[in-house]
Order: C-alpha cells, then sequence, then structure tokens
C-alpha cells in the first residue's frame, strides 16, 4: 500500500548568519570566551517567506546571543531578551566554538547533533513540548572564528527525527482556499496575525465558524473528532512541499496523539504580499500517524552545500570589519 | 556624525512646509508603515548605540531578505519600458528624483499615481516592447562569479570538511535536483532550462534594508545591505549594480550603520526633503491632504527609483 510517492517531503532550511551576528560573535570571543570552548546558547528565527523563489530562512543576527526571557533563570527586569520580529518564530539553538581550524575539523559532529535530536525526543516524551512548542525547532552551529582575519567557518545542523516510517499524504493537497470559506479563513489569519506560537490547532464550530488554538488545547478541541485538523506556520513557500518545522511536530503528533489516525495538516503562509508577487499559498495536507510510529534514533537535517555535499560553509568579511573600528568597538 | 550631535532635535511639525519629520511624525510614519506592511519591523539595534530622540523599541526599521532578481544594467538594457512610465519630479534635469508607474490598482496607490507630478509633459518611452520575456540566453550565466572568487581568497574547505560525517539517505527530505516544483514559465516557447533551473529554488541575491532617522537632515535615511545568492554578504561594487546608473556614484555611499555599527551603503539624504516637499504639495494640488503618517509610503515609493529592481513592499495592504 505503502508507495514511497506518497512520502512527504519537506523543504530543508538555509541557515542565513546576518553580518551582524558574525561582528557580535567576534567581539564575544574577544572580551567574554576567550580560548574558551563552551558551548554557547544561541537564538534564531524563521518567518513567512515572501517569495516563491527564496529558500526557507533560518536567520541569526546582532541580538542572537541574547536569551529569551524563558530561558533566563534570573529575570532581572535590565536584562534585555531575545524576541524573534514579528510573525518570526524562535528555534532554540547552541553555538560550538572552537579555537582552531583543526579542532573545528576534528569536532565530535555527529554527537553533538545526536544529543540534539535527543533532547528533542525527550521534550516529546515528557510533555514539555506542550508547555513549549518551539522546542521542537532546534539547531546546533558549529564555528572556528579567525578574527584575526575577519574569516568565519560554520556548519549548521537543524535535526529532524526520523520516525521509524516517514509520514506520508493519504489525499492529494489542496490549497487552503479548497478547504475553507472566506470567513474562516480570515479568523485564521487574524488568528496568527500575531501569535508567537509555531503550531496550533483548528477546531470546525458548530456554527461553521473556526477557533485556532494552542496544542495543549488539544482534548477540548478534538473531542472525538475523526481527522483533527493542526496546523504550523510554514516558512516554506512552495506550492506542493511543507517545510522542515513540520516534521518534529508530526513525530510529535503521533507520539503524544495515539490514538489518531490521520491528520489534516495546515501549512500556513501568512498572506503578505509583497510589491510585484503573489500572495504565496497556504496548502492543506491529509497524514497518516501510525501510532507505532517512534523515533528511529535517526535524525537528519545537516546543511549542506551547493553539491549536496555536507561541508561547512566560509565568510570572509575583511571588508566590513576594519580592524580600527572593530578595535574602538570592543573596548 | 558630529554635526548631527550638536544639531538641536526638532520638535515642531514642518512636514507640510519643509517635507521633514520630527523624530514623533518618524515613528507615526513608522507604526503604519509595520502595520501595513507587515515585511517591516521595528528594530532597537545595539542599546549602546540608542538615540535618545526615539523609543528603545524603535530605533530604526528594517525588512529583511528582499529579492533582487536582476541587476538594474539588465533592467536598463532590457526592458526600459517598465521604468520608462517615469514621472519627473524635478525640473533641472540633472539631479532629477523619478518616481516609478507601478501596476498596483491599490486604493492608495492609485492616490500616488494622480499626482501629475511633471510641468512639462511626462517622458514617456515607447511601451511596443511587451516582449521582453525572452528567454535568457543560456550562455549569459545568472551572475558574475568568477569576480566574485578572484577576490575572495576562498581557502579549500575540504580542509574544513569531516569526512566521517554522513547522513542516512532521507526519502522524505526534498532533494535540491529533483524539480518537485515545476519552473517552467508559459506555454510558448520558454522551455529553455539555465543553469539555475537545476534547482527547484531559483537562488537570488537579497537585501536587508533599514530605514534610520536622521537628525541633521530631518528626514528617513535608507540603508542597503545585499547578499550574493549563496547568502554571502556583496562587496560594496556590487551593491552599486543595483543601484540606478543615475544614481549609483553620486547619491550612494559606505558608512557605518548607526544602529548597527556595521559598514552599509546608504542614500544620501541631502535632497530627501526637498523631493518630499514637491511630492507633497502636489499631493495637495490635486485635493488629497497629506497625511504625516503616510509619509514613508510616498518616500519609499520615490526610493524605489534608486533601488528600481529590489522589491520590497511598500503597497497598503488589506486592512486587518
Amino acid at each position: 500500500m505503502a508507495t514511497t510517492n506518497n512520502i512527504i517531503q519537506y523543504k530543508e532550511f538555509s541557515s542565513l548568519a546576518n553580518v551582524s551576528f558574525w561582528h557580535e560573535l567576534s567581539s564575544k570571543k574577544l572580551d567574554v570566551l576567550k580560548l574558551k570552548e563552551d558551548p554557547l546558547p544561541v537564538n534564531a528565527y524563521y518567518s513567512y517567506s515572501t517569495s516563491q523563489q527564496l529558500d526557507p530562512f533560518l536567520c541569526l543576527e546582532y541580538n542572537s546571543f541574547l536569551l529569551t526571557k524563558s530561558q533566563s533563570s534570573n529575570n532581572n527586569t535590565t536584562d534585555r531578551y531575545f524576541e524573534p520580529p514579528t510573525r518570526s518564530f524562535l528555534s532554540n539553538g547552541i553555538l560550538y566554538n572552537y579555537n582552531t581550524a583543526e579542532d573545528f575539523k576534528q569536532s565530535p559532529k555527529a554527537k553533538l547533533f545526536e544529543d540534539a535530536s535527543k533532547q528533542i525526543w525527550n521534550d516529546i516524551k515528557s510533555g514539555n513540548i506542550e508547555k513549549d512548542p518551539t522546542l521542537l525547532n532546534r539547531f546546533i552551529v558549529l564555528t572556528f572564528a579567525d578574527i584575526k582575519n575577519h574569516q568565519f567557518y560554520y556548519l549548521f545542523g537543524i535535526p529532524a527525527l526520523l520516525p521509524t516510517q516517514p509520514f506520508e499524504t493519504i489525499a492529494p493537497t489542496v490549497t487552503l482556499e479548497e478547504t475553507y470559506n472566506e470567513q474562516q479563513i480570515q479568523t485564521l489569519h487574524s488568528s496568527l496575525q500575531s501569535s508567537t506560537l509555531p503550531f496550533f490547532l483548528i477546531k470546525n464550530n458548530a456554527d461553521s465558524s473556526i477557533s485556532v488554538g494552542s496544542i495543549d488545547q488539544w482534548d477540548s478541541y478534538f473531542n472525538d473528532i475523526e481527522v483533527p485538523t493542526v496546523g504550523f506556520c510554514d516558512p516554506c513557500a512552495l506550492s506542493s512541499n511543507p517545510g522542515w518545522p513540520l516534521r518534529n511536530f508530526l513525530l510529535y503528533l503521533s507520539t503524544a496523539r495515539p490514538n489518531v489516525k490521520k491528520v489534516r495538516v495546515v501549512c500556513y503562509r501568512a498572506n503578505i504580499k509583497v510589491s510585484g508577487e503573489q500572495t504565496i499559498s497556504s496548502i492543506v495536507l491529509t497524514v497518516a500517524l501510525n501510532s507505532n510510529t517512534e523515533w528511529s534514533g535517526k535524525s537528519v537535517g545537516w546543511e549542506k552545500d551547493t553539491n549536496g555535499k555536507i561541508a561547512p560553509r566560509f565568510i570572509s568579511l575583511a571588508s566590513t570589519m576594519d580592524p580600527m573600528k572593530l578595535a574602538s568597538q570592543s573596548v | 556624525k558630529t554635526v548631527e550631535k550638536v544639531t538641536p532635535t526638532l520638535t515642531t511639525s514642518k512636514f507640510m512646509e519643509e517635507g521633514v519629520l520630527t523624530p514623533e511624525e518618524f515613528v507615526q510614519a513608522g507604526d503604519l508603515l509595520t502595520h501595513k506592511c507587515q515585511t517591516w519591523t521595528w528594530e532597537s539595534g545595539d542599546p549602546s548605540r540608542n538615540v535618545p530622540h526615539l523609543p528603545k523599541d524603535k530605533q530604526f526599521l528594517l525588512t529583511r531578505n528582499v529579492p533582487c532578481y536582476t541587476r538594474v544594467r539588465s533592467l536598463e538594457n532590457e526592458s526600459k519600458a517598465q521604468i520608462a512610465d517615469e514621472i519627473k519630479i524635478d525640473d533641472d534635469d540633472e539631479e532629477a528624483w523619478v518616481a516609478p508607474k507601478t501596476n498596483n490598482n491599490d486604493d492608495f496607490e492609485e492616490k500616488l499615481e494622480n499626482l501629475k507630478i511633471d510641468n512639462t509633459s511626462t517622458t514617456t518611452t515607447t511601451t511596443t516592447n511587451k516582449d521582453t520575456d525572452k528567454p535568457k540566453p543560456t550562455t549569459s550565466n545568472d551572475d558574475d562569479d568568477d569576480e566574485d572568487d578572484d577576490n575572495d581568497e576562498i581557502p579549500d574547505m575540504d580542509d574544513f570538511a569531516d569526512d566521517n560525517l554522513v547522513e542516512e539517505e532521507d526519502p522524505a527530505t526534498l532533494s535540491k535536483n529533483k524539480s518537485n516544483e515545476s519552473k517552467t514559465t508559459s506555454s510558448s516557447n520558454t522551455t529553455t532550462t539555465t543553469a539555475a533551473d537545476d534547482d527547484n529554488i531559483l537562488r537570488t541575491r537579497t537585501y536587508d534594508i533599514s530605514i534610520t532617522y536622521d537628525k541633521y537632515y530631518q528626514t528617513p535615511r535608507v540603508w542597503l545591505f545585499g547578499y550574493d545568492e549563496n547568502r554571502k554578504p556583496l562587496k560594496p561594487e556590487e551593491i552599486f549594480e543595483d543601484i540606478s546608473e543615475d544614481h549609483a556614484h553620486k547619491t550612494v555611499t559606505i558608512d557605518s550603520h548607526p544602529h548597527l555599527g556595521i559598514s552599509f551603503a546608504y542614500i544620501h539624504p541631502c535632497r530627501h526633503a526637498a523631493v518630499m516637499k514637491k511630492l507633497i504639495d502636489k499631493q495637495s494640488e490635486n485635493g488629497k491632504e497629506p497625511r504625516v503618517d503616510q509619509y514613508l509610503f510616498l518616500f519609499l515609493k520615490f526610493i524605489s527609483v534608486v533601488i528600481p529592481t529590489i522589491e520590497y513592499d511598500f503597497t497598503l495592504e488589506f486592512d486587518t
């Protein structure tokens, strides 16, 4: 019955570490880290795509080294916290910076990647996801910062946990407009307008209106419904493929909701219209969930180069990092 | 910069008279922009660089990852018609700022369209070359990559690769070379595939555009930061390829961004107020009451003349 044609194929993230991020890493390295190689928490975000021709980006910026309010232990009012920009969603990361090219090369990458994957799985098993769904979005980034020459080498890993069986669609993919009427779509837009939740639930009410809720409202939303509808904020713009965040979410659903056999997934792409561009339409998938699905113990998601090979990336900022300016900044 | 420090902050509105903004009006206009165009956000920037005349969380405006598909040169050669419907704003030819015509029948856009700005007849070149969508010749690959490679001593990345790192073959990862998403442009004879079509997503340059408040000129100031198709920062000379030739070396310069401390290209604001003043006057002449909170929409419309191929948003969206 299972033909490979129905296996959902997800579009990978591309990392986009902003120049301001590398500046920040340089000054961190000079002032704070020095020769320490301790892992550092970093926060990234992803947003809805504004163009069919852009990859889904996982972005890091000047404020990526700040913690979020819930990550920081002492809630000092003067502290600054990381907050994703509006209509963007948090991804929790760990940065491993190495002092030498050799250390970078020899770093235990597979283990670090597995650690991050395990953490996701533990959060799924323990129910932490219900409290904070952003814990499904994790990444690691390994760096070697050659700050003398303003050169950076880096490698991103954005783990998607592989289920024992890949998830498959059991009905053709349709558009949001084919699924909901205008009124309902309006409700969806306005409910998600300022939402920071990357994953959500959609309930069809008796009066044909819809409600949008957080994933911990499951029991009150889907009492005895055969095919519940869930949604996620999709950074991908392709008309037949969802983005990366759906992967861990589906594994979470099949683990946390073993009685659900089928689920409808709204891949929500907001309604952002940019000059000269068409609105990117949201799509709706019908997915089979298998109650025997577990994490296979394997995961994928290392960032590849243009040849599809797992390889570090390189960036030189010699042109934007004038040593004199840098020196005056770091005093 | 020192001049800016000693310039007193503008406190009374001179929007109608001089086309300038107070910091409060900048915030007002920014609020409307971020509300209507959701790709724009307010940013706080580096706290040590905060300016006191603006709220801490509204230091500057930013729109990220804005696609920029073609170079200005190709636009100028290929489809001059697109920017041909220019409305001349200024009388002296040399320094004229021009506003492009957009094909947007949006409410506010129409209002803007109604601005018959020129005193002379509007300069319209031929609009008959509809067939500008010729397939790109395969020989001219998408960009000037050889140039890049020369300047950037790219190290041998194999020295950094970890051969032990392999990944499971995964049927659920959308492979880059599988064309799930067919990119065939139209049914006609445009089936020629260019090199970039191997991938299902056509890679393009992107820009981060930020708008700061310039206390000296009392106008917004636009900063550009560009990335190439592989998300590497563009060099200044590459950024100039996306700035219209009329303005590239006259009005665009590189300096350190006031809230980020990183070198950015910026559009020099010395003539912004004058142009805005003209646009505002035309609006009133047409019986429209210029609104200071719409300042940035007008402003971004004329900035699009300088950077015609960077597709940032300045249209009024549906009301939410």
